[in-house]
């Protein structure tokens, strides 16, 4: 992706409501960004929306198929399946914006020092991102939340950790063709600390690349979470968790197929949305469009 | 006139031999069928690594051993014999005695049976030397040398004649004798003769013919087996038994679905059964209740849990008969002696009223005058023994919540949780026990200061005296009111752990297999009496 450097970039806000303003612009980054708002509305009012505690089971309702009173029906326990999803997609949606958020600040470090100073330094942390690299994400998150134990606080570590050396990389690469230009030169010469000149240089001119990144991490997050969730090794019982319930729901698939179809439903939509804001916000930055 | 006279006569004589022989025709079908004959498949989900029986406790070991070996003392099998229940019946012993102090047991060896003809032992007859030096090697380096810890000397006076000499009694030596390890071997075993690791040498009904490594173990009919069925006819049925080792779940319901298995062995839940269900509807639906249960024991140094009346309302809080039947869909209610041992454990009823009657407003009421009449919170560890486990806990920790006890899951992996157990660190905890086939397993694993699974410190006095008591009762009547005694005891005084809920146990078979009856010891004690019905 080519980036348009800037010496002075401009104010963050105008430049971020412009970037808004042409995601509106695109049919599929405005459909994309409709969805995802209502998924955000359904997650964060999930207490107001869902009529029932997602723990509480009812035993008197045993695997019912949606109705009137339960409308993603119930699980085997007797727990509202709608209400599990709404709590489910807020953990989701929670770990999601948790990964990219950290992410986002310990790998655009990591890679703007490592691209920004070169050398040994570079080396040395490129060593081991390729080590950790080597390792399928998922392997790797498996891996550390299978050790650190299931918790929410766990998840977001183990699918950060994972994710930071895309980050790293990318990030590393942007670095190195910002730091040959001439204001960066001239902001040593004046004085400037490696520090204040990747703030106010580096930042501003890598967060379109990063935002990319982030939206399509933010998807990533979510599947792996719901991945580790699947296998034992993710949000812990009985918070309800995206994918947990498909686990959980696979047993009975065969005679209450909506405790799957639901849960998979709003994973779908949910990366589906990412993907393509990502994917969108990638055309309106691609200076070739303008 | 007359010829036609003699036709209708003949006619009417031909009348009750044709009556006779269309009554026979209509009844050949009803007639007993021959039982002898065809053959069995198998699916158990482990390969042998070695026949020896000394060397391993392995399920993939012992389960095939037992159909070309026997065991002085064997478990009595049938309709009416409970999956754990224990009956001694003859096996390489034609009888025993037992003396009056309880420290003699003098064995008698069956007069007919013989070795299995297969070199360098050739079917040559039983004899008690070879006994003996089965239970001289398993006393000195077999993994059944526990098994054995009351016996002294072993001395054979004739050559059909075993004599145990033990140091105390131990009312459950033959019961030990018949444990699926006990496989009784040749002299030849321990001389060098022969490796006792790849050859198998028994006197059981078949003979082990070949073993492929991840393909089959196959045997065929020992004619020179000593076993007979109650009609006096020739064990086994069965002319060949095949088991399979498939490792994989979904591959062992392929293979029983295209009926490429006949009997089923291993894990299997009722959602998968009834897909096999759905697809086989005349299969034989067999299940069992296991022979483990889950249980939650809760750490009397967490403060609440050190309160008999605490323990007490959380017992009241749980619905057991709920969980079993949406959690399990089936199986039995725990109890301080697991419900597959069906004779020793509390009779259902009792049991039922003793665990499975929640009353929440008594549980509050005793939380009250605990000193907890706003209930508590505490840390509830899982250990991960599959979704169907977790879910018995987050039932638990919806009726705990009914009655002001919050309960925080915490899971962990099961070595991790077996360690926690040990250490004692932890509030509440959530297992499942391992497999017991007799009561005073059940008490001395549980209730013995220091012993293997005494979690939560249980140091009682009386508790131990009737333990000890009841393990040198020889009289099967009286032993069996003094377990059940223990169990009262420890309901109204200990209350610790929690005993929940025992899952059902599926062992399908095939429509055509006649005569299968699963047993809690390996070896498919009852094949023997298995026949494949036309």
């Amino acid at each position: 992706m080519t980036t348009i450097l800037q010496e002075n970039a401009p104010r963050r806000g105008s430049r971020t409501l412009a970037i808004f303003k042409a995601l509106l612009s695109d049919p599929i980054g405005c459909t994309a960004l409709v969805i995802l708002t209502l998924v955000l509305a359904l997650a964060i009012f999930a207490p107001i929306i869902a009529q029932f505690d997602p723990l509480v089971q009812n035993r008197r309702a045993i695997l019912q198929p949606p109705s009137l009173v339960h409308w993603f029906g119930t699980d085997d326990i007797g727990r509202d399946v709608f209400s599990r999803v709404l709590y489910g997609t807020q953990i989701s949606l929670l770990v999601g914006l948790m990964v990219v958020i950290i992410t986002m600040v310990i790998g655009g470090l990591i890679g703007m020092i490592s691209g920004y100073f070169g050398g040994w330094v570079d080396m040395i942390i490129q060593r081991i991102v390729e080590a950790l690299d080597t390792l399928p994400s998922l392997v790797l998150s498996l891996f550390i939340a299978a050790m650190l134990g299931p918790s929410v606080r766990n998840v977001i570590i183990a699918v950060t950790l994972a994710q930071i050396p895309r980050f790293v990389r990318v990030v590393r690469s942007e670095t190195m063709k910002i730091r040959g230009h001439d204001f960066i030169s001239a902001s040593r010469v004046i004085g400037a600390s490696p520090l204040r000149i990747m703030l106010t240089h580096g930042v501003p001119n890598l967060m379109p690349t990063m935002l990319v990144l982030g939206s399509l991490a933010f998807g990533i997050a979510i599947m792996t979470e719901a991945a580790l969730s699947f296998l034992g090794v993710g949000t812990p019982p009985p918070n309800p968790s995206l994918g947990t319930m498909l686990s959980q729901g696979t047993r009975f698939i065969g005679q209450a197929p909506w405790l799957i179809v639901f849960p998979g439903l709003m994973l779908t939509i949910s990366v589906l949305a990412l993907n393509l804001i990502g994917d969108a916000l990638r055309d309106v930055l691609d200076p070739r469009n303008r | 006139m007359l010829k036609g006279l003699l036709a209708r006569h003949r006619f009417v004589t031909a009348l009750p031999a044709l009556a006779i022989a269309a009554a026979m025709v209509v009844a050949a079908p009803a007639m007993a069928q021959d039982r002898h004959g065809g053959k069995v498949v198998i699916n158990v989900h482990a390969d042998a690594p070695n026949f020896d029986p000394l060397a391993s406790t392995e399920f993939g070991v012992h389960s095939r051993l037992g159909l070309a070996m026997n065991r002085l003392v064997e478990w009595k099998t049938g309709p009416d014999i409970g999956y754990g229940q224990f009956v001694p019946k003859p096996g390489l012993a034609e009888s025993w005695e037992i003396s009056e102090d309880g420290l003699t047991y003098t064995f008698k060896l069956r007069p007919d049976a013989v070795w299995q003809d297969i070199a360098p032992v050739s079917g040559r007859p039983v004899t008690s030397a070879d006994v003996v030096a089965t239970y001289e090697a398993m006393k000195e380096f077999g993994v059944q040398k526990g098994l054995l810890a009351a016996v002294d000397a072993i001395t054979a006076p004739d050559d059909q004649t075993v004599v145990l000499t033990l140091n105390r009694r131990n009312v459950v030596l033959l019961q030990n004798l018949a444990h699926q390890n006990m496989w009784i071997l040749p002299v030849e075993a321990f001389d060098g003769s022969y490796d006792r690791n790849t050859t198998v040498i028994g006197t059981g009904p078949w003979i082990l013919e070949a073993d492929e490594v991840g393909v089959a173990t196959r045997y065929v009919r020992n004619e020179a087996y000593f076993g007979k069925d109650e009609n006096g006819e020739q064990l086994p049925y069965l002319d060949e038994v095949e088991i399979l080792p498939i490792k994989d779940l979904n591959a062992r319901i392929m293979a029983f679905r295209s009926g490429q298995v006949d009997i089923w062995f291993g894990p299997l839940n009722m959602t998968q059964m009834q897909g096999l269900q759905q697809a086989l509807p005349d299969l034989q639906d067999v299940q069992t209740v296991a022979n483990t249960q889950s249980e939650l024991y809760l750490n009397p140094s967490f403060e609440p849990f050190a309160n008999l009346q605490v323990r007490q309302a959380l017992n009241l809080a749980i619905d057991r008969l709920g969980l079993g039947e949406v959690v399990r869909g089936g199986g039995g209610i725990g109890g301080v002696v697991g419900p597959a041992l069906n004779a020793q454990t509390l009779p259902e009823e009792e049991r039922i009223a003793l665990y499975g009657t929640p009353d929440h407003e008594k549980a509050k009421a005793l939380l009250a005058e605990a000193g907890y009449p706003d209930g508590f919170s505490f840390e509830f560890t899982v250990l991960n023994y599959g979704e169907e486990f977790v879910r018995e806990a987050e039932w638990i920790q919806q009726d705990l919540a009914e009655i002001g006890v919050t309960a925080e899951i915490k899971m962990v992996d099961t070595v991790a949780g077996q360690a926690l157990g040990k250490e004692g660190d932890y509030q509440a905890m959530f297992l499942m026990m391992s497999p017991f086939a007799e009561a005073d397993e059940y008490f001395t694993s549980h209730y013995l200061p220091g012993a293997v699974r005494n979690y939560t410190g249980i140091d009682d006095p009386t508790l131990t005296a009737m333990i000890e008591e009841q393990q040198g009762i020889m009289d099967v009547a009286a032993r069996q009111e003094k377990i059940w005694e223990i169990q009262r005891y420890v309901y109204e005084n200990v209350q610790n752990p929690l005993p929940i809920w025992a899952a059902v146990l599926l062992h399908p078979a095939q429509a055509d297999i006649r005569g299968w009856h699963p047993m809690i010891t390996q070896g498919f004690p009852s094949l023997p009496e298995v026949w494949v019905e036309e």
